[in-house]
């Protein structure tokens, strides 16, 4: 139990440094989780989407880490409520990114079912929607490095730009003449890649919403 | 430093605007530093970008509210010149060695930099020339008038390609946006107010997915290139970068002069 012990005698500060590293860390770990996926959606790649599941064990793995952790530290009863909201913060962030980590799996799944269907004829609003919610995702992981509370509302109205993505790839799958001209499996498919990119997006502004004003370290 | 033979291409990027100033911040310096050879990217914006000049140091205060409520995302260029709202065209970023640019003056080096692009678009049937508006101090936004480092259509006299740069002591930069499609209007007189939002270019959708590889080849010839290779910074760069002390200028009150060279 040496690292425990160790940080018992870590001051409360440091721990939460030491814990915010860790949690950017599951970040970027995620972002490349999508960044991989956006490659088995973008073309003919059989290598990546297993690397994407490998990917996810770790995710998982340090995710449950991550919320030991936290829990641990809250249950200490030494901390003022700052830094209690800030451990809560980093315990829903948490939650948030492994959610993410798991649709980017999914996102690579369905990649690997379209193989046969590419390229697909919503290819590029789908990388598009892809690429928002990407950027979205580094946006709040930004934030929450700079605790950043007012990025919140910022990410809430860039996420329209996804949900119109949503809107556009939805209709052109249900109507007009994709209908007629592409494969049942391939529409069924693409629909559940947008579902997933959808709440992908949602979960990374919920990350950025739950940026505490009141948190330690958060910008005045 | 013995000259490059190849051209370095960037895959088309859709980036947040932070990450696509820092990626070609990072590129000018690795240009400058000699690891690189002369790059060339165009890319694509996920939401409205407000870019701002390098030196731009004042402008409309609603600017700030805009980006607070998420209509738009505010970023500093590293190149200079004023502001632009990025989204609805394509936009280049070329950095070249400062031995491969011939010209002494500003002028020149813009007139240097810019012809591969009056190529393409001459051969599309667009002929473009360059602006005679003298550059005004404290102008609010690019599209508003067309300097010499700007190319107009000859036909309607309308801006069509705005461009900007930026000079180190061994490279240099130049970004362009290229209206290609029109601006959301209502964004655009919420930025600027009611002034005319810039035509596109008027391309066929069937030109568009070959412009890129025009654009290239137009470039490499001008630049004697016989080779071009892909590259995609790995994640080490990506992490050089985002240590990258962007040198972001003070923001003052509106009034005060701001530099705008081109833009």
């Amino acid at each position: 139990m040496r690292p425990l012990l160790r940080l018992l005698r870590q001051p409360f500060h440091e721990e939460q440094r030491t814990l915010k590293l860790q949690v950017l860390r599951l970040g970027s770990m995620v972002e490349e989780s999508l960044c991989l996926a956006r490659a088995v959606l973008a073309g003919p790649n059989l290598e990546l989407a297993p690397q994407v599941r490998l990917g996810d064990n770790r995710i998982d793995r340090l995710y449950q880490e991550l919320e030991e952790r936290c829990l641990f530290l809250l249950s200490r009863h030494t901390s003022s409520q700052r830094e209690t909201r800030q451990l809560i913060v980093y315990l829903q962030a948490i939650r948030d990114l492994e959610r993410i980590g798991d649709y980017c799996k999914d996102l690579a799944s369905t990649g690997e079912r379209l193989l046969p269907y590419q390229p697909l004829a919503v290819r590029d609003g789908l990388l598009m929607m892809l690429d928002r919610s990407r950027s979205l995702l580094a946006m709040a992981l930004e934030a929450l490095s700079r605790n950043d509370a007012s990025a919140g509302q910022r990410l809430i109205a860039l996420d329209d730009l996804v949900d119109q993505d949503y809107a556009t790839i939805y209709e052109q799958l249900t109507k007009g003449h994709l209908l007629a001209s592409m494969p049942r499996e391939a529409v069924v498919l693409t629909a559940l890649a947008i579902r997933a990119l959808e709440r992908l997006a949602d979960h990374a502004v919920n990350v950025s919403r739950r940026i505490s004003h009141g948190a330690v370290g958060a910008d005045p | 430093m013995r000259s490059p033979a190849e051209l370095v291409v960037l895959p088309d990027m859709v980036l947040q605007g932070a990450w696509q100033m820092t990626l070609d911040h990072w590129l000018l310096k690795a240009v400058d530093a000699g690891t690189s050879g002369p790059v060339l990217r165009f890319y694509h914006w996920p939401w409205p970008c407000l870019s701002l000049g390098r030196h731009q140091r004042s402008y409309p205060a609603p600017w700030d509210a805009l980006a607070r409520q998420g209509r738009l995302e505010l970023v500093r260029r590293p190149s200079g010149g004023s502001a632009v709202l990025h989204g609805s065209g394509l936009t280049y970023a070329l950095v070249l060695p400062i031995t491969m640019v011939s010209g002494r003056t500003g002028v020149e080096r813009y007139r240097f930099c810019c012809r591969w692009l009056q190529q393409v678009f001459a051969q599309l049937g667009h002929p473009l020339v360059f602006g005679q508006d003298p550059a005004r101090l404290a102008s609010s936004h690019c599209f508003d008038r067309a300097t010499a480092a700007d190319l107009v259509g000859v036909t309607d006299g309308n801006k069509r390609i705005g461009s900007a740069q930026r000079r180190s002591r061994r490279a240099l930069l130049q970004h362009g946006e290229m209206a290609l499609w029109s601006t959301p209007p209502v964004l655009w007189r919420q930025v600027f107010g009611p002034v005319a939002a810039p035509a596109g270019l008027p391309l066929r959708p069937s030109e568009l997915p070959g412009l890129q590889h025009l654009l290239r080849q137009a470039l490499m010839e001008q630049l004697g290139l016989r080779h071009w290779r892909c590259w995609q910074p790995g994640p080490k760069v990506w992490t050089a970068m985002a240590r990258l002390p962007m040198e972001h200028g003070q923001v003052t009150a509106q009034g005060e002069g701001a530099m705008a060279a081109s833009g």
